[in-house]
């Protein structure tokens, strides 16, 4: 079945994207921003809602102009075959890579903080399997449990920063700016490889009902995560200070001061909890999107036999390509910023550009090619259906 | 071929079910040592010497006083073990121990005299590092070797480990977490302090004779610069410190009235009683006529309870020179009045808190002086301040901070309110004509 059959609505959309996208960032970003910017680090996302915002657009763009087919479909109508099956391959290979990082950070946590004697393997096979179970129901299943999760995520969230409330101290933001805008810029940069991930939206947003509600709820998500990353970093580092660069995971050791009297402490068993659960989407989400993208590029009829493969690959990946912790954040620091933009931002922008340049497919506003486009879809989910 | 497709999958997701339990990677409650209470030396050859306080639960059930001697043990041993880093001589703790080590519920980490004075860095990479290790628990110092404090045994409560607690609890000085002080150790412009606690003095008394009782006893703060314990400051300094980093003690501040230099006492009257009847009454509170109380080292104090006390700190740049303005106000009640001073009389109030308002300032003062020139150790983060406030000014300072602390003109003052008297107006031991305006 074509995923685009399958239909979610934009508040699913949304509550997918929350922590498709905000999970892994919500407990190591802060570290990584913290090395670049020090006290200034709570702006590193603000100073990426531009670039992310323009992700969005960008996709709601191609969206618009070729309703109900997926990247893989329509690259190759637009750059020509063989340029697009590669540039479909490209985007694939950025989910997989991505998917990978995703299930290290996974295991590394997770075995880091709870399960010392657990081998790593095991923590993201069991990781990717469940991915991969969630995956083979479809997009609706994976939104209904976004919609399932996030309130709970956001409630304990908010829970962990309100019980390091009495640890906070404020001033250890200041002074502001100490260095000028350039930390805070580079920083941003290398948020905005956390948050350029709403390039998922090319293999979402066809199963959307209503491409511009999509968006809309996009914007909303992206406001949503820049919101509680900022939350979390000033939690951090108003925690920690000068110390949440040297930390992996900052907002763990926030969980592990916060106390409420005597009543209540030590609650970082809840942090691995929401950790597992929203990283589990984010998994399933990410490999969604590449099994997605990998079957309509290679022109393949079913993509659900594909999910145990590529995740069990994806996990095999995530466990060979990096020896240890140290490189897995060295790349998140150092690598990973401008590696990801080519696949967020320029790609997309460029088959957008070109397809514009070309005049092709539809924009909804533009009347004569209305009749062609709708065609273009029906022709999309026939090839896909059968 | 749909059907046992779905029931192959369902007996799968129910054989995952039973790993999420973690149970292959469980250990038991009674498979561990739980330790509560850690005491780190430095031997002198350079390692460290690691004592743990670990816990018996057994022993904890038992009903701490019904019977109190006979049969009752402590609920707690000392293990200790010497390694070149902290995990080192864990394991060779390990090595002792029928159980698993559990370090989680450390609560207090008592750091010996010795490694204090030549660095507690490297410690402190351990102390954040482990994953066991909660970076919430406190930090205190000893004078001394630092395993002698875990003998103590206080008569109140069944763990020492929770008498300690309470008493850094009090608030009585400042209390500081691994976390805040490796936040000092890696911050610019601010040198950490710890408490200070020692052994009290023991009274022996007919009735406990016999019984092991040995109390804690909070003696002050350790000041330190970078990672090395410079110096001790005594518990009226750290008060003092404990305003100057606006964290104001939960304690009295007992001042002399009338303040000395300051109002006349009103004239004391002669004596009328002959040398034989002085005699007589040698026993009898001396100075009778006068007022009650005279035979006190100080009979005529006033002290105040501090309920609040807030500070603010500003800076301020004249001709590239910078200075530190530290205000302090507090809200104080009057819990003795032994001077004699007419509280119904609220035109008395206002010298009272100009008095009291420089009480705390001396405090203040003293801790800085002891900070800037004796020990030379800016505990009060007054070149983060500056840091946060001049970003500029401190590029040129922070590399000899040190230096330009010493000279750093600190403005005190204090403003105190006074706002009730305790539950009596006048002192009830005075009668009206025996009162001081």
């Amino acid at each position: 079945m074509h995923p685009t059959r399958a239909r979610i609505n934009p508040w699913q959309l949304a509550v997918l994207l929350i922590p498709g996208i905000g999970s892994t960032a919500v407990l190591g970003l802060p570290a990584i921003t913290a090395a670049f910017a020090r006290q200034d680090a709570w702006m590193a996302p603000l100073a990426a809602l531009p670039a992310s915002a323009l992700v969005i657009w960008v996709c709601g763009r191609l969206a618009a102009r070729f309703p109900e087919e997926t990247f893989a479909e329509y690259a190759p109508k637009v750059l020509g075959k063989l340029p697009g099956k590669l540039c479909g391959l490209l985007l694939f290979w950025y989910f997989f890579h991505l998917d990978a990082a995703i299930a290290r950070e996974f295991a590394d946590f997770l075995v880091a903080t709870a399960h010392p004697r657990t081998p790593a393997a095991l923590a993201a096979a069991l990781g990717g399997l469940a991915a991969a179970v969630a995956v083979r129901h479809g997009p609706e299943i994976l939104a209904r449990l976004g919609e399932l999760f996030t309130p709970i995520a956001a409630a304990l969230l908010l829970a962990i920063v309100g019980l390091a409330y009495s640890s906070m101290d404020g001033s250890l933001l200041k002074p502001v700016l100490e260095h000028g805008w350039r930390p805070v810029l580079v920083s941003g940069f290398v948020t905005q490889a956390f948050t350029g991930q709403f390039v998922l939206l090319l293999v979402l947003l066809p199963s959307v009902n209503g491409v511009p509600a999509g968006v809309k709820a996009s914007y909303g998500a992206l406001a949503v995560i820049a919101a509680a990353l900022v939350l979390v970093s000033v939690v951090s580092l108003s925690v920690f200070g000068p110390l949440t660069a040297n930390f992996v995971w900052p907002f763990f050791k926030v969980a592990r001061v916060g106390t409420f009297g005597a009543v209540l402490a030590r609650i970082e068993p809840l942090v691995i909890g929401f950790w597992i659960g929203g990283t589990c989407l984010k998994l399933a989400v990410h490999l969604y999107a590449a099994v997605i993208t990998f079957a309509y590029t290679l022109g393949l009829r079913h993509w659900r036999p594909l999910v145990f493969p590529m995740g069990a690959l994806m996990v095999a990946y995530a466990i060979g390509h990096l020896n240890n912790l140290v490189e897995h954040h060295r790349m998140l620091a150092h690598f990973w910023p401008p590696y990801t933009q080519v696949f967020q931002l320029i790609l997309p922008a460029l088959v957008l550009l070109v397809a514009a340049v070309r005049g092709m497919g539809d924009r909804r506003e533009q009347g004569p090619n209305e009749g062609g486009a709708i065609q273009d879809g029906k022709e999309a989910r026939g090839h896909g259906a059968d | 071929m749909a059907r046992t497709d779905r029931r192959l999958w369902t007996m799968v997701l129910c054989g995952l079910l039973l790993g999420a339990a973690g149970c292959y990677d469980r250990v038991e409650l009674n498979e561990l040592a739980i330790a509560d209470l850690m005491a780190i030396d430095r031997t002198e050859d350079g390692r460290l010497k690691v004592s743990l306080q670990f816990i018996i639960p057994s022993e904890l059930t038992n009903p701490g006083g019904v019977g109190a001697g006979a049969g009752l043990k402590d609920p707690f041993y000392i293990m200790e073990a010497i390694g070149e880093t902290l995990p080192d001589a864990f394991s060779l703790l390990q090595a002792k121990l029928p159980r698993r080590l559990f370090t989680s519920h450390i609560r207090v980490v008592v750091l010996g005299e010795d490694l204090a004075r030549a660095g507690i860095g490297p410690v402190f990479d351990s102390l954040t590092r482990i994953r066991e290790l909660r970076i919430s628990a406190d930090v205190i110092v000893t004078r001394g070797e630092a395993s002698i404090l875990l003998r103590a045994a206080p008569r109140l409560g069944r763990l020492p480990v929770s008498a300690l607690s309470n008493i850094l609890n009090q608030q009585i000085v400042p209390v500081r977490s691994i976390r805040e002080v490796a936040i000092a150790l890696v911050s610019e412009g601010i040198d950490p302090f710890v408490p200070a606690v020692g052994l009290a003095q023991r009274i022996e008394t007919e009735l406990e004779a016999g019984v092991r009782a040995q109390e804690f006893e909070l003696q002050g703060v350790g000041i330190f610069r970078g990672d090395r314990l410079v110096g001790f400051a005594p518990l009226e300094l750290a008060r003092g410190l404990a305003w100057l980093v606006d964290e104001a003690p939960f304690a009295a501040a007992t001042i002399p009235w009338p303040p000395p230099g300051g109002l006349p006492s009103p004239p004391l009257r002669p004596s009328d009683l002959s040398p034989e009847e002085m005699m007589i009454q040698r026993d009898a509170p001396p100075g009778f006529p006068e007022g009650p109380g005279q035979g006190l080292l100080a009979p005529n104090k006033i002290t105040p309870m501090v309920l609040r006390g807030q500070v603010s700190f500003h800076t301020e740049v004249k001709d590239g020179q910078v200075a530190v303005r530290v205000h302090a106000r507090a809200v104080d009640d009057i819990v003795t009045n032994q001077a004699g001073l007419d509280l119904t009389d609220p035109a008395v109030i206002p010298p009272l808190e100009r008095e009291l308002a420089r009480s705390i300032e001396q405090r203040m003062r003293a801790m800085l002086r002891l900070a800037q020139e004796e020990l030379n150790a800016d505990v009060f983060g007054f070149g983060e301040l500056i840091r946060k406030n001049h970003p500029q000014l401190w590029r040129e300072l922070r590399r000899d901070w040190h230096a330009h602390f010493r000279q750093l003109p600190v403005h005190i003052s204090a403003e105190v309110k006074v706002r009730r008297t305790g539950l009596t107006g006048n002192p009830t031991i005075f009668r009206p004509e025996q009162l001081r305006q």
